[in-house]
């Protein structure tokens, strides 16, 4: 045994300590989810998930998701990019602005879009006017998700380029490549891996996010209602066996992006480093 | 641009209300109870966590066993799963006919207890994947270097590795406390929602919306912004002063 | 191609890293630009290279101003520290990336690229390596790569960061010559930037001699090693002892030793001198010079290196024959026989 190896009664114990409170406080919640959605059996559990409210509800889910995560590529590609390509006053309050949305709570969040464009808000006149409806539509749920979403791309690509550093642009340059030439062909493949691990973790949230669209979104049925927003009313209703049939669809994208999640980290560990969540 | 001129209305709109209108709504006896639940239930959930989030962290990366990586994949769990499906099923868990609420002699669903255990499903990957990465570079030669000084397994633990793990340590519960401080989804099935009781902040902003009161809204938003920010630059003055110090040597 | 850059100024936010930097490159010559970290060596290769951009001063090639010039159109080989190879590509794609970026119309088409690749392979020696990636190459290889994916666009110029900063000494040995050879072959400027001062005298045509964002001295290296301009290159180069001297009418006084000044003549008064290794002699205790105590004798390949302690603590390393009679613990005189010395 090494000198620095605990006894193996305590490496034990530790492990075991470890796996219980990840047990209690993790799996079980899991299992819970498909015990609760499958209580009524296959049949009923089949009749919540394809019953119209439910079906709309996941398609608003999935358009959301659509249109919020390829937007967050393309500011999260173009903040990292900026912030470890060059140099800039005020370059440190940026990095610290990108994680703002993670912590500030999500109710805030949807209340700043109620605020600014809500009836009553800033925008309000000027949207009646046009007849533009954003708070309690879909354009709010969108806007809302992509704010809480934001950060999730950036944080993965701004460590892994900051580590990566500026030579590979700056050989290719000297080798005559212009600047689309050298993101596509030689700063793209090396943060491919980095930027699937940060999109996989966005969608997640994007699909999943409550707080910010619960405030958003209104609550109308079949229109404004996302899977999340869904599941709150079924259980409020206390259609307990529907709600958590839905949530076993949310809960089936969780284990799909923890899967998908940790295949990236095995297999492309060095390319994704940097690392967080 | 997308994250800070959105955050400025909050304040300006809040500026808008006279002093005496935002002590009447933000500072009212029935706000302060939520705040006090809404700081305390964080707090505590991330004490929680990062005591047993260390302990994960030191596990998966120092020990092998049948099962790790499954046990690594599902660590970040609460970061996939949505916060409202959380809500729901530790809800079911922890109520007193669930599996683990019918185990318990006290309630814990529907009391502020039960917060706290959502809050602490919520923040526990934000300490171990803090955690992790330190512990892992931390390299075996600090603590052989201590053995052959003579200290022992504890003794090592304590005076070597837990200085060093320290600053993410702390860094991870300061994510988590921040997290918590405005968690919903996951909060407000288990909680309960009585007021003076078990009404945690975020969910007093939404009934201010809902009953269209916008400026009562913005003003617990603002006290809330406010006071996270303000734990926020204390921790990260804390870990400026801890890195100088490190620095120094 | 001749390189000329002047009156050169970059500054870094409190600090100036070059300045008032001019040096002439001639066409075929393979330069050395040697100094210690932070002397701005870096900063003017780059600066040529196109990467960065100086805050005052021209940089001209070929008599062509090129100073607003993106480093894509300065049509330079730029070989970097660490080789910077894209990781994700195969060393032939490594090589031929240059190439392929090419605007359409200039593009060669994939059979000579290919072909080109080829070449570029063999002369770097590294035939049938083509479909390697860099993470399979040893050191010394990636930077054979790295140089020949500089060399595939055909620059006139090439760049050279520290190129063998990273290699074991035997290799950087071999690669050293090699690449003198290809210098030669291909009929390059060539620029290199090193702080190992016997690289830049191995190597080079000449050597610019960086410090403090200044260049100090620019000559052949035989001129750099036995005739420093100035006091930071004679105490730069060659392992020298410093010592406070007096000067008066050429003649120097150290430690009550009269000597001719061998460096550029100097105002009389008081000055600094350097003394290196090799020049001084031992002699017994007592003789005029400077009294030391022997400390430990090493007897290396071709010259025992005998290491004294002077009166006032101060280590000094003395180069003798190898069949040298000092002893450990010995009192000895070491008489100085070449003496450079710089007004203080």
């Amino acid at each position: 045994m090494k000198t620095t190896a605990e006894p193996g009664w305590l490496r034990w114990l530790l492990i075991a300590a470890a796996l219980g409170f990840l047990g209690i406080n993790l799996a079980l919640p899991l299992a819970q989810v498909f015990a609760g959605a499958l209580a009524k059996g296959i049949a009923v559990y089949r009749a919540a998930v394809v019953e119209p409210d439910a079906v709309a509800a996941m398609r608003l889910t999935l358009t959301v998701a659509a249109i919020a995560v390829p937007l967050n590529i393309v500011f999260g590609l173009a903040a990292s990019w900026a912030i470890t390509k060059f140099d800039f006053p005020g370059k440190a309050m940026l990095i610290s602005l990108i994680d703002l949305p993670l912590s500030v709570s999500p109710v805030v969040s949807g209340l700043i879009y109620v605020l600014l464009f809500g009836l009553q808000g800033w925008a309000g006149p000027w949207l009646r006017e046009h007849d533009i409806r954003i708070v309690f539509a879909v354009p709010g749920i969108v806007l809302a998700t992509v704010f809480v979403t934001f950060p999730f791309v950036a944080r993965e690509l701004i460590p892994l380029m900051l580590e990566q550093g500026r030579s590979d642009e700056e050989a290719a340059r000297s080798l005559g490549a212009t600047g689309w030439q050298t993101f596509r062909r030689v700063t793209l493949p090396n943060i491919r891996w980095g930027l699937l691990y940060g999109v996989l973790l966005c969608n997640a949230r994007a699909m999943g996010e409550f707080g910010a669209v619960s405030v958003v979104s209104g609550h109308i049925r079949g229109l404004t209602n996302t899977l999340p927003l869904h599941i709150e009313i079924l259980y409020n209703e206390y259609n307990y066996v529907a709600a958590f049939a839905v949530a076993s669809l949310l809960a089936g994208l969780a284990l799909v992006t923890l899967v998908a999640k940790s295949v990236l980290e095995w297999r492309f560990g060095d390319a994704i480093a940097g690392g967080g969540h | 641009m997308i994250v800070l001129l959105p955050l400025s209305a909050i304040f300006i709109k809040t500026a808008g209300l006279g002093w005496r209108e935002f002590v009447a709504v933000a500072l009212s006896r029935r706000a302060l109870a939520a705040y006090r639940l809404s700081f305390g239930a964080a707090a505590l959930a991330a004490a929680i966590n990062a005591v047993f989030g260390l302990l994960v962290a030191w596990v998966l990366v120092r020990y092998d066993f049948a099962g790790k990586r499954v046990v690594s994949a599902l660590v970040d769990l609460p970061f996939a799963l949505p916060t409202a499906v959380a809500g729901i099923a530790l809800t079911a868990l922890y109520a007193p006919n669930g599996w683990i609420g019918s185990l318990l002699p006290f309630k814990v669903a529907f009391e502020p207890v039960g917060v706290v255990v959502a809050l602490t499903f919520i923040g526990l990957p934000f300490v171990v994947r803090t955690v992790e990465p330190v512990l892992a570079d931390l390299g075996a030669d600090v603590e052989e270097a201590a053995a052959s000084l003579g200290a022992g397994r504890w003794t090592t633990f304590r005076r070597v590795v837990l200085p060093a793990v320290l600053p993410a340590l702390v860094t991870g519960f300061a994510l988590a406390f921040a997290r918590g401080v405005g968690e919903y989804g996951s909060v407000i099935f288990i909680a309960g929602n009585l007021p003076f009781r078990s009404e945690i902040a975020p969910l007093l902003i939404v009934q201010q919306l809902e009953q269209y009161n916008y400026r009562g809204a913005t003003a617990i938003a603002a006290t809330m912004l406010t006071a996270s920010f303000a734990i926020l630059v204390a921790i990260n003055l804390l870990q400026a002063w801890d890195r100088r110090k490190m620095a120094a040597l | 191609m001749t390189v000329a850059v002047a009156n050169l100024v970059k500054r870094f936010r409190d600090h100036t890293a070059l300045d008032g930097v001019s040096l002439d490159v001639r066409p075929g010559e393979f330069l050395a630009l040697l100094g210690p970290s932070g002397s701005g060596k870096t900063t003017l290769l780059r600066i040529i290279g196109g990467l960065d951009f100086p805050d005052a001063g021209t940089v001209a090639f070929a008599g062509r101003d090129v100073g607003a010039m993106a480093a894509r159109d300065r049509k330079v080989g730029f070989v970097f520290q660490n080789y910077a190879l894209f990781r994700h590509m195969r060393v032939a794609d490594n090589i031929a990336f240059g190439l392929t970026v090419k605007p359409r119309g200039q593009r060669p088409t994939g059979a000579a690229i290919k072909r080109r690749v080829d070449e570029l392979l063999a002369l770097v020696q590294l035939p049938g390596l083509g479909g390697r990636f860099p993470a399979q190459l040893s050191g010394g290889q990636r930077q054979r790569v790295a140089l020949a994916r500089a060399l595939a666009v055909d620059p006139q110029v090439l760049l050279l960061d520290e190129p063998f900063g990273a290699l074991d000494a035997k290799v950087r040995n071999d690669l050293r010559r090699w690449l003198r050879g290809v210098h030669e072959a291909m009929g390059l400027t060539s620029i290199f930037v090193t702080h190992d001062q016997d690289e830049a005298l191995d190597l080079a045509d000449r050597v610019a001699v960086m410090s403090d964002g200044r260049i100090e001295q620019v000559d052949t290296p035989d001129a750099v090693y036995n005739r420093p301009a100035t006091a930071f290159v004679a105490d730069f180069i060659g392992n020298a002892t410093r010592f406070d001297c007096r000067l008066a009418d050429g003649v120097i006084e150290v430690a009550g030793v009269r000597l001719a000044n061998t460096a550029p003549a100097a105002a009389d008064g008081r000055g600094v001198a350097f003394i290196r290794p090799h020049e001084f002699a031992l002699a017994s205790a007592g003789e005029p010079g400077l009294a030391a105590t022997v400390r430990r004798v090493a007897h290396t390949a071709a010259r025992a290196s005998v290491e004294c302690v002077l009166a006032d603590g101060r280590v000094v390393d003395v180069s003798a024959p190898l069949d040298v009679a000092a002893a450990a613990g010995e009192a000895v005189t070491l008489v100085p026989t070449t003496v450079r010395a710089y007004p203080a």
